[in-house]
């Protein structure tokens, strides 16, 4: 049952892996679909482009050398043990064309013919054709403690990931509920 | 206003023997054109035990009606007439106060009988009071005895011009009042005609009404040996106040009345149609009506009112029989076919000065600190919402709350605002470009209460300080079909041609497409903001049950509605002394303290009822001194894609600058989460529940599945200890261009033609193209599509989880986390959404 709600809340909140499917739809696949009233977006989201709210002995702002100014996600497993850290999250990422409708499958001109078995709607979200990723980055580490200005903590880097340049995503993603 | 000075007139002329005459002195004999006139001093006081109307045996009685001297009930108010026949024939009445008058009715009852024997605790409306001091002259033309004006009315012509000052205007119910002090009222309405139209209707037209009205302060009193005063008897202090407000007025107005009702054979039917030329509203806060002081003001608003049969009745309750424990007797049952609206407000402006507003009425140009226009389209007529028919009819009815005392309003109101072809909207302009919540659809059916109440518990109900709203199941919903956007024309109407887009929660706002439920509980509005000596304080305890939200709406094709929905939705939320003021800034929020859960049964998407579900989602949170600003003007110059404080920079970043102008709203909170106090219900949780019994269903047990919970989530400043940042966003909504790129080759769904990766660009009559993004020129680029631009930045240093938990009814409780903790986070989204083609 954890396995189920870790994955349920991965579809909420995360990457929609467990029920999202990715499809490919072109123009005339489209003029089947019922309603054209969706949204078009356009825009960026961006994480500590010039630093964060905090300033300690730790966290500053990003022009200053010696200061951490990204974002950071820490989470303990067990109780009194050590942190997970996402650490270091800063940058950001804008896109043209991400778009997001109500659709309804159920024609069997959909989906090689499943459609018509599937008979539900869903939240289609069109991938936008390029991202273009700005500086953005992050780090995978552990700590000793929950906050890094605390007495004594120690940090172990794993990997630092850092992203620029377009990224080209084609596609839906199909967001729906399972019973 | 005219309908005071006639029944002053009425009275003066009516009451002789309380009048005395005064020889008249030769500089005021010397203003008199003739020496056909008369001239009286009256000095009067005046009290009627009953005044009543009655309409097939029911009757609404104005009950200890009385005109005395406002200083003292047992002094006489004074007054000084001067009638003269003018040259053309006209006769003209000048007429100006001797003291502050006040004209008072103690209670308005509904009554069977004349004269009926009441006591004190049988249900009234409340008592109302008007303190004056009138300067004014009334004239009625010599227009001779031919039909007047476009109704060919049978009646006169009357020349209307007055002032009040030193004015009070207030409600009181149970010992507590509220009122305008220090009102001044400037009327003028020439050419006024009152007279019976060919067909035997009461025509009273007013083709020039001109008015001004300035209140000094918008006072409160709970205590019960205040009436009517500006200081409280006990302390000497002046009594807490609102603020300020002012009114500037010039419409026409045609009214037709005729006898005959919705019942039986005696009652009126109303029709009147409004053109208002121009309106300015304004709320100032601590203001000295200069350049101190700060208002909230929606001006040079125009448009028109369109009432359709109005009938008035004084009926039994529509629940008598029905469900008596809702009979609340007889009420006064105004019932309408039709009532139409259109108002366009040219700027609504946040945290101006009463100067500013002033040379802004002058010139029509100075600069104000405008969030932009609105366009209010509203029309109110039978109808129907999901399949359920629905009418509009109002009964006023006495006695309001009922554990509030025996005195005050209760409305229970059925009210439909139809759009089944979209006359029925909302549209707001900001810097030229609108967007408009198209084919809105509302209904309220329930009882809603109004009472002036004293802090306290009465009758196992706490009260708070104020003017208390109350709502007894009052079920309710409204829904858009979604918004249509493009640049202004100057004609609202001309957007309903635009394409229809998906609308969506906007955030900041906390508006949703649609929302629906029925409404219990109450909002008090008590004096005293938390800056200066003036605003208001809102206390309230509302629960909406049964209910439905849409977080993302859309029409389709064959005019079924899919969404996002929270369905089943239970909403619980309360605020203590949540404080307004109006600053330079805008309009201040201080919330003292507020917590509230949200239990939503089924995050659903598609039908709001049928549509599959993700389970239920569960939202508590408790906060503590929150704020709030609201301002004027958008996200200005922004660099998306890039970093850069100007475009030169911005383009070096590889960003896109836009300029998203002046106008716009801004939206700055910040919000401390406090630790849960379990014993009242104050918690921070966020849980997600599935596989319930009966998941799938309908009816889901609730509390039956898993649980994924994450709870007790804080604020502080890093540290553990402190709170003194807590999580500060800022919101800027504009309506802005963004580019709109073509996914594939080929034509779209309205059959045009582009490449993938060209630009969408609008032309002049509102079609558009696809262009190769090498050709685009400076003018391409600023005819881009329109859409809602929704910028978004929230900071906090530390957001902490106490533990996120798994919990089953029966397979019980294991921690998933031990802690979770979010900390350093500058987050910022700028999202434009447009119509998808």
């Amino acid at each position: 049952m954890k396995k189920i709600m870790f994955l349920a809340f991965t579809l909420v909140f995360g990457s929609y892996g467990a029920y999202a499917e990715m499809s490919r739809i072109d123009d005339s696949d489209l003029s089947e679909v019922t309603g054209q009233s969706g949204v078009y977006l356009t825009g960026e989201v961006s994480f500590n482009e010039e630093g964060g709210p905090s300033d300690n002995s730790y966290f500053g702002a990003c022009n200053v050398a010696e200061k951490e100014c990204g974002a950071r996600l820490t989470f303990q497993t067990q109780q009194d043990g050590g942190w997970f850290v996402l650490g270091g999250i800063r940058g950001s990422i804008s896109f043209e064309g991400l778009t997001m409708q109500i659709r309804n499958i159920s024609a069997a001109s959909e989906f090689g013919g499943d459609g018509q078995f599937f008979g539900r709607d869903v939240m289609q979200i069109g991938l936008p054709e390029s991202i273009r990723m700005n500086d953005f980055q992050f780090t995978l580490a552990t700590g000793s403690s929950a906050r890094p200005d605390d007495a004594g903590y120690t940090q172990v880097d794993f990997m630092t990931v850092e992203m620029s340049g377009d990224m080209t995503l084609q596609g839906n993603l199909l967001v729906f509920p399972t019973p | 206003m005219n309908y005071i000075y006639l029944i002053l007139l009425l009275i003066f002329l009516s009451c002789p023997l309380s009048a005395k005459m005064k020889a008249l002195e030769d500089d005021a004999l010397s203003n008199v054109s003739g020496q056909t006139g008369f001239t009286m001093d009256v000095e009067t006081n005046i009290k009627v035990d009953e005044f009543s109307y009655f309409d097939d045996s029911n009757g609404i009685a104005l009950q200890g009606v009385s005109l005395s001297s406002a200083a003292d009930t047992n002094a006489l108010a004074e007054f000084h007439v001067v009638s003269d026949v003018l040259n053309d024939g006209t006769l003209s009445f000048e007429f100006t106060s001797g003291n502050v008058a006040r004209l008072e009715v103690e209670d308005i009852r509904f009554i069977s009988t004349p004269g009926e024997v009441q006591t004190v605790t049988d249900p009234s409306i409340g008592g109302f009071f008007f303190d004056f001091d009138i300067d004014g002259t009334f004239a009625i033309r010599n227009v001779g005895n031919g039909a007047m004006g476009p109704n060919s009315t049978a009646g006169g012509t009357f020349d209307i011009d007055f002032s009040v000052i030193d004015g009070r205007l207030g409600y009181r119910t149970n010992g507590n009042e509220l009122f305008f002090d220090g009102m001044s009222l400037d009327v003028s309405s020439i050419g006024t005609r009152i007279g019976v139209t060919p067909d035997n209707q009461w025509n009273i037209s007013l083709p020039n009404f001109l008015a001004e009205l300035k209140v000094d302060a918008i006072r409160y009193s709970n205590n019960p040996a205040n009436h009517g005063v500006t200081n409280d008897g006990t302390t000497g202090l002046p009594l807490a106040s609102y603020g300020s407000l002012w009114a500037n007025v010039d419409l026409s107005v045609d009214m037709f009345l005729k006898a005959g009702g919705a019942d039986g054979v005696e009652g009126l039917t109303v029709n009147a149609s409004s053109t208002i030329n121009r309106l300015d509203l304004a709320w100032g806060d601590d203001t000295d009506w200069a350049a101190s002081g700060y208002w909230v003001g929606a001006l040079a608003t125009t448009g028109t009112f369109d009432l359709v049969n109005m009938t008035v009745d004084i009926l039994a309750d529509p629940d008598a029989g029905v469900m008596p424990s809702k009979d609340y007797g007889l009420g006064l049952a105004l019932a309408f076919e039709r009532l139409t609206t259109n108002l366009h407000i040219q700027d609504l402006v946040l945290g101006e000065t009463k100067s500013n507003l002033d040379a802004y009425v002058l010139d029509g140009n100075t600069p104000v600190k405008s969030v932009g226009s609105f366009d209010i389209n509203l029309s109110f007529e039978d109808g129907t919402y999901d399949a359920i028919a629905l009418t509009n009819v109002v009964y006023l009815q006495a006695g309001g709350n009922i554990a509030a005392g025996n005195q005050g309003l209760r409305l229970d109101a059925q009210l439909n605002l139809d759009s089944s072809s979209n006359q029925s909207n909302l549209v707001y302009t900001d810097d030229g470009l609108s967007i408009m919540a198209s084919g809105l659809e509302a209904f309220v059916d329930g009882d809603v209460t109004i009472d002036i109440t004293a802090a306290g518990d009465l009758n196992g109900t706490t009260f708070y300080d104020g003017l208390r709203v109350g709502f007894e199941d009052v079920a309710f919903g409204y829904r858009i079909e979604g918004n249509r956007i493009a640049e202004s024309t100057g004609d609202s109407n001309d957007l309903k041609t635009q394409d229809l887009q998906a609308a969506r929660y906007i955030p900041g706002l906390g508006i949703s497409p649609s929302l629906e439920g029925v409404l219990d509980g109450h909002v008090t509005l008590g004096p005293g903001g938390n800056i200066g000596q003036e605003g208001i304080t809102v206390n309230s305890d509302i629960t909406v049950t049964n209910g439905s939200m849409a977080k993302f709406l859309q029409t389709n094709d064959d005019s079924t509605v899919s969404g996002v929905w929270l369905s089943g939705l239970n909403y619980d939320v309360h605020l203590r002394d949540m404080m307004l003021d109006t600053t330079s800034d805008g309009l201040q929020i201080y919330e003292t303290e507020s917590w509230s859960k949200l239990d939503v049964t089924d995050f659903r998407i598609g039908n709001k009822v049928s549509g599959a579900s993700f389970g239920r989602l569960v939202i508590e949170s408790y906060s503590v001194g929150n704020e709030k600003t609201v301002s004027a003007g958008g996200a200005g110059s922004v660099c998306i894609g890039g970093v850069g404080a100007d475009a030169a920079l911005c383009a070096s970043d590889n960003g896109r600058c836009e300029d998203r102008g002046s106008q716009g709203l801004t939206i700055k909170t910040k919000k401390f989460f406090k630790d849960s106090i379990e014993a009242e219900n104050k918690r921070n949780r966020f849980t997600w529940e599935t596989d319930r019994v009966g998941e799938g269903t309908a009816t889901p047990t609730n509390g039956t599945g898993m649980q994924l919970v994450f709870d007790n989530f804080t604020t502080n400043d890093g540290d553990g200890l402190t709170d003194t940042f807590g999580i500060q966003s800022e919101y800027n909504i504009d309506v802005a261009r963004a580019p709109v790129i073509k996914k594939t080759d080929g034509a779209d769904s309205n059959g045009v033609v582009g490449s993938k990766g060209w630009e969408k660009i609008m032309r002049a009559d509102g079609s558009y193209e696809y262009k190769n993004p090498t050709t685009l020129t400076v003018a391409d680029i600023a005819n881009r599509p329109v859409g809602l631009a929704v910028r978004t930045n929230a900071q906090f240093k530390e957001l902490d989880f106490g533990s996120v938990d798994l919990v089953h009814p029966t397979g019980g409780e294991s921690t998933l986390l031990y802690g979770l903790k979010l900390q350093n986070f500058n987050i910022t989204t700028d999202i434009t959404a447009t119509p998808l083609d």
